[in-house]
């Protein structure tokens, strides 16, 4: 069969539980300025932990930084945790925002990095694109790569995890024949 | 168009679960089926608002369960949109409609949210019920730091900045560009500084919750 169409971006209603969440987090919060980064942060992580749910990629939300009432009050960062691979970060981006940013607490322990374009208004998002690095805190949104990047970079992540497990199964149980012998 | 869409839920079938063809086939179909303009739009006879509501809640839990059910699609048996206004009309928005009305007298997120969401096992109630009193905790902890080991968490270079006076602007939402502008450090040693020293205290602040 053909591939249809190509693949660049996601997009959907974000749901009205949501925003909720991100409401009841932003409320918490002492100034306007931190309210409105952990209500953003907070519906950009929610949007793709179920961008993800949707095309089966476990995620472990509960293991994520953006969860942790600790860390959302003292660093600003929207990561997700995907199950065995690492952190994803999602950054949420204003309509017609040039460049997504990237606080310096957010640059490491990544595996990748979204855009996740947020209409709080309209109750909908799109997630404009992927990076897998970044080295700067203001990164030029038509510098990200098309979603479909990030789906192939998660399938070799995934095949490196499973060959790591292999090796591990396949080198203990020579191990353990050695020691028998040994103690033979 | 529906017959595209069709031909994606063709091929998502096609590939077996966590194959990288299928999730690609979904992520598409899903994205065009909100891009389409076809989904049914039936008079509920409610408030505009309460009416947006629902129906992005059964759209959402309607898109998740596309994606883990795209094997109960049959082509023989006729137009992919035509399945899926029925699947939103008589199953989706009759679910988000009992879950957001039934329960618009509580603040807490209905507890469908948590449920619809496949593989996890988070206590989204609860943690509703304790983030409000969590957040209280850490701030007055960074305000009081009753051990003291926030103001003397110094920079060497520099000791009039304490590991506390960043954490208090961090908390107020300022951004790394106004600390150091205030602090006179450059952003990278600041927040150098400040990383290591969150990363130390970690389990002092988890401490908090338990």
């Amino acid at each position: 069969m053909n591939k249809v169409n190509n693949f660049h971006t996601f997009t959907s209603p974000i749901s009205t539980a949501a925003m909720k969440l991100a409401q009841k987090l932003s409320q918490q919060q002492l100034t306007p300025e931190k309210s409105q980064q952990v209500y953003l942060n907070s519906l950009a992580v929610w949007f793709v932990k179920y961008y993800l749910d949707c095309i089966g990629v476990e995620t472990d939300i509960e293991q994520s930084d953006s969860m942790n009432p600790a860390q959302i009050m003292l660093t600003d960062v929207a990561d997700l945790v995907v199950k065995n691979l690492g952190k994803l970060e999602c950054r949420p981006v204003l309509e017609n925002a040039q460049f997504m940013y990237i606080p310096t607490e957010a640059q490491s322990e990544r595996i990748g990095y979204l855009a996740v374009q947020i209409n709080a208004l309209l109750g909908k998002a799109k997630i404009l694109g992927f990076l897998k690095e970044v080295s700067t805190d203001n990164l030029p949104i038509n510098e990200l790569q098309p979603l479909e990047n990030l789906l192939e970079y998660l399938d070799s992540l995934e095949l490196k995890h499973i060959n790591s497990h292999k090796l591990q199964e396949a080198t203990l149980p020579k191990n353990t024949i050695i020691k028998f012998k040994k103690m033979a | 168009m529906n017959n595209q869409l069709g031909i994606l839920a063709l091929e998502a079938k096609q590939h077996p679960v966590g194959k990288t063809e299928r999730r690609r086939a979904l992520s598409i179909l899903i994205n065009s089926i909100f891009c389409s303009n076809k989904l049914s739009r039936p008079n509920m006879g409610l408030p505009a608002s309460l009416h947006d509501e629902i129906r992005k809640e059964g759209l959402q839990n309607l898109s998740l369960w596309l994606c883990h059910n795209i094997d109960k699609y049959d082509n023989t048996r006729g137009d992919i949109m035509a399945w899926v206004n029925t699947l939103l009309i008589k199953r989706f928005y009759r679910e988000a409609a009992r879950s957001i009305m039934g329960k618009k007298n509580e603040i807490s997120v209905e507890p469908s949210f948590w449920d619809n969401l496949p593989s996890h096992n988070f206590d989204g109630a609860n943690y509703e019920k304790d983030i409000i009193e969590q957040f209280q905790k850490v701030r007055r902890y960074i305000e009081t730091d009753p051990k003291g080991i926030l103001k003397q968490s110094q920079m060497k270079s520099n000791p009039n900045v304490t590991f506390q006076k960043i954490a208090l602007k961090k908390i107020s939402g300022a951004s790394w560009k106004q600390i150091s502008e205030e602090l006179c450090v450059p952003i990278p040693t600041l927040s150098n500084f400040y990383q290591r020293r969150l990363d130390k205290f970690r389990d002092e602040l988890k401490s908090l919750f338990v």
